[in-house]
């Protein structure tokens, strides 16, 4: 990397880690350390690859799903599930505004990497699931079953909002 | 609001939490500069070590048809039925056997039958027992009973009646030592295989990706391993109670109570020896991703000697590594199965032997690891990632050797998980 290509890297990442850092906190469940070592290793990545890489913030963000993926990966074979922080204990019982957010946020925040990385793609990025598929590297199959489970864990934790009368909908298709 | 609003507003809200740090860009930059010296340090001990070990392991080497041949001395002899599924004959490969597998059925209860290798009759034979483990020589098991099991069991040979220890906590989970002299027995007051959301919330399977770099979710062959349905520890209170260390010749058995750690990982945790057996340790899902401690209990560091090649654990053949050299600075990474780090394209570069790497299971020798791998066409898994097989394969993968047959889903139930022992 030259000094011209390190000046624009310097230029894209400061104009960009705002929301790159939003991703990698919401990847992260909420951890502000793993978060920022999240975004480092992918930016390190990206420098590694300046030169052939069109789209920095596409492959940034890419490289942080699927560091996270690796990362659930390298946990499961250590016999585990990695989990995201646990939530405070005690906490808010209703199930309006703001309050209900912050238990969703809680129960977001419980979720396995896996599956908080498919609804953070889904919804918080707003991709259709073929483009989740894409970017995790796994089927359309697979994103549909993930989140379908992650929305149940999701209910199971926050049983808040199972009080919620509407129906709901996971990739178009309508669930009572 | 349906739940998906729910979701969208709960993001936007929690991301504006976020503190966004300096100068990440040359924190980036010293960060790529560090790993790349690390790689090259790496890189230069892995050849120290094929070096020192050339006399002792099984070297893979590719004749003239490409096919992979083991040359040169070995310190176990290679065993493989590449077209067995689950094996018939024994399969050993340099300091490993599978002198056990099991099959699972259930999705809610994970009810395992396991099969042991009979020596006398030259194959696996099904057995009663509810949990097993195999001493080091392969000579003695060491069984479990049903939960609640309130007795372990000590078979010294084919056809022998298990010589039963009283226990008096109830069991789950047996270990032997290192040395063999010694069970290590995870002790629990509920079952930790039945897993009370699955009972109640009916989950579908997972669908196969034919893509080799997909995003499998393959469990690993350990018992903590509770299923491809299992996404971590239920909400209930978790059952481990501590463990009991058992002098088999004694047959004295000291209980210590140990619960689970901060964040468990699933409802069974059972504990496992260090590799002198002077310590004992739990999995937990931050980095260094096990807590240790003495036979008392009391929380202690990782020995120096487990954190060079964990055995059965921390081979990622999909983890980031700097110019494909393997990356073995921490101990936990070696790059087997490589994805294209330029474009994040998650295709093997360099399928080997017409089969991609996985993930790994346990290290037969310094050079060398048991591992799942799928066979590859066209850049894709033949039947989709969950379709593969046992392969001994080595660090810089120019040699592999099928161990078994093909798993034809290992996310079904019926399927089938080695338990790999030391020879």
């Amino acid at each position: 990397m030259d000094a011209a290509d390190e000046r624009r890297f310097r230029e894209f990442v400061s104009a960009r880690s705002p929301a790159l850092m939003r991703l990698a906190y919401l990847l992260t469940g909420g951890d502000q350390h793993a978060s920022e070592d999240l975004l480092q290793a992918a930016l390190a990545q990206t420098v590694a690859k300046w030169r052939s890489v069109e789209s920095p913030e596409a492959y940034v963000r890419q490289a942080m799903y699927r560091q996270q993926i690796s990362w659930w990966r390298l946990a499961r074979r250590r016999n585990e599930t990695a989990m995201a922080e646990p939530p405070e204990r005690g906490g808010p019982d209703g199930t309006n505004g703001a309050e209900l957010r912050i238990v969703v946020r809680r129960a977001l925040a419980r979720l396995t990497r896996r599956q908080r990385a498919v609804l953070v793609l889904r919804y918080f990025e707003d991709l259709p699931e073929a483009e989740v598929a894409a970017m995790l590297g796994c089927s359309v199959g697979t994103v549909r079953s993930t989140a379908h489970r992650s929305l149940a864990r999701l209910r199971a934790l926050a049983p808040e909002l199972e009080t919620l009368r509407e129906p709901y909908t996971i990739f178009g298709e309508a669930t009572a | 609001m349906t739940i998906d609003e729910h979701v969208r507003e709960a993001f936007r809200d929690w991301s504006d939490d976020v503190r966004v740090p300096g100068d990440l860009a040359s924190k980036a930059i010293r960060r790529r500069g560090r790993r790349r010296v690390k790689a090259g340090v790496a890189f230069a001990g892995a050849v120290a070590a094929v070096t020192a070990l050339a006399f002792t392991v099984p070297s893979l080497i590719q004749d003239d048809g490409g096919r992979a041949v083991v040359a040169g001395p070995t310190s176990g002899e290679l065993l493989t039925d590449p077209d067995s599924s689950p094996p018939s004959r024994l399969v050993a490969a340099g300091g490993v056997a599978v002198y056990a597998y099991y099959t699972w059925q259930a999705d809610t209860t994970r009810e395992r039958t396991w099969y042991l290798y009979d020596q006398e009759k030259k194959t696996y034979e099904k057995t009663p027992w509810d949990m097993l483990d195999v001493a080091p020589g392969g000579q003695r098991t060491a069984v479990l009973e049903q939960f609640p099991a309130n007795r372990v069991g000590v078979i010294s040979g084919p056809g022998a009646e298990p010589r039963w220890i009283e226990l008096a906590q109830p069991a789950a989970g047996v270990r032997w030592s290192p040395d063999g002299r010694r069970l290590l027995v995870t002790t629990y007051k509920s079952d930790p295989d039945v897993n009370t959301r699955l009972i109640t919330e009916a989950t579908p399977l997972p669908e196969t990706s034919k893509t080799p770099g997909g995003v499998p979710v393959t469990g690993d062959t350990g018992p903590n391993d509770t299923g491809p349905n299992d996404t971590g520890p239920n909400d209930e209170e978790q059952p481990r109670t501590g463990f009991a260390v058992v002098d088999v010749e004694q047959g004295t058995v000291a209980f210590v109570p140990l619960g689970h750690a901060a964040e468990p990982a699933n409802r069974r945790m059972d504990l496992r020896w260090s590799d002198d057996g002077t310590l004992i340790w739990e999995p937990t899902v931050r980095p260094p991703y096990r807590n240790y401690y003495d036979l008392e209990g009391k929380p202690q560091a990782m020995p120096e000697q487990d954190t060079r090649f964990p055995d059965g654990f921390g081979i990622d053949p999909y983890a980031d590594f700097p110019d494909g050299k393997p990356d073995t600075g921490d101990g936990m990474i070696v790059h087997a199965g490589p994805m294209d780090l330029s474009t994040f394209t998650p295709q093997p570069l360099k399928p080997i032997q017409g089969h991609h790497v996985e993930s790994g299971l346990a290290w037969a020798d310094d050079t060398n690891f048991v591992a799942w791998a799928c066979e590859v066409e066209a850049a894709e898994c033949v039947g989709g990632e969950f379709r593969n097989r046992l392969v001994l394969v080595n660090t810089d993968g120019s040699g592999l050797v099928p161990l078994t047959g093909f798993r034809e889903n290992s996310q079904r139930p019926g399927s089938w998980e080695p338990h790999l022992s030391r020879r």
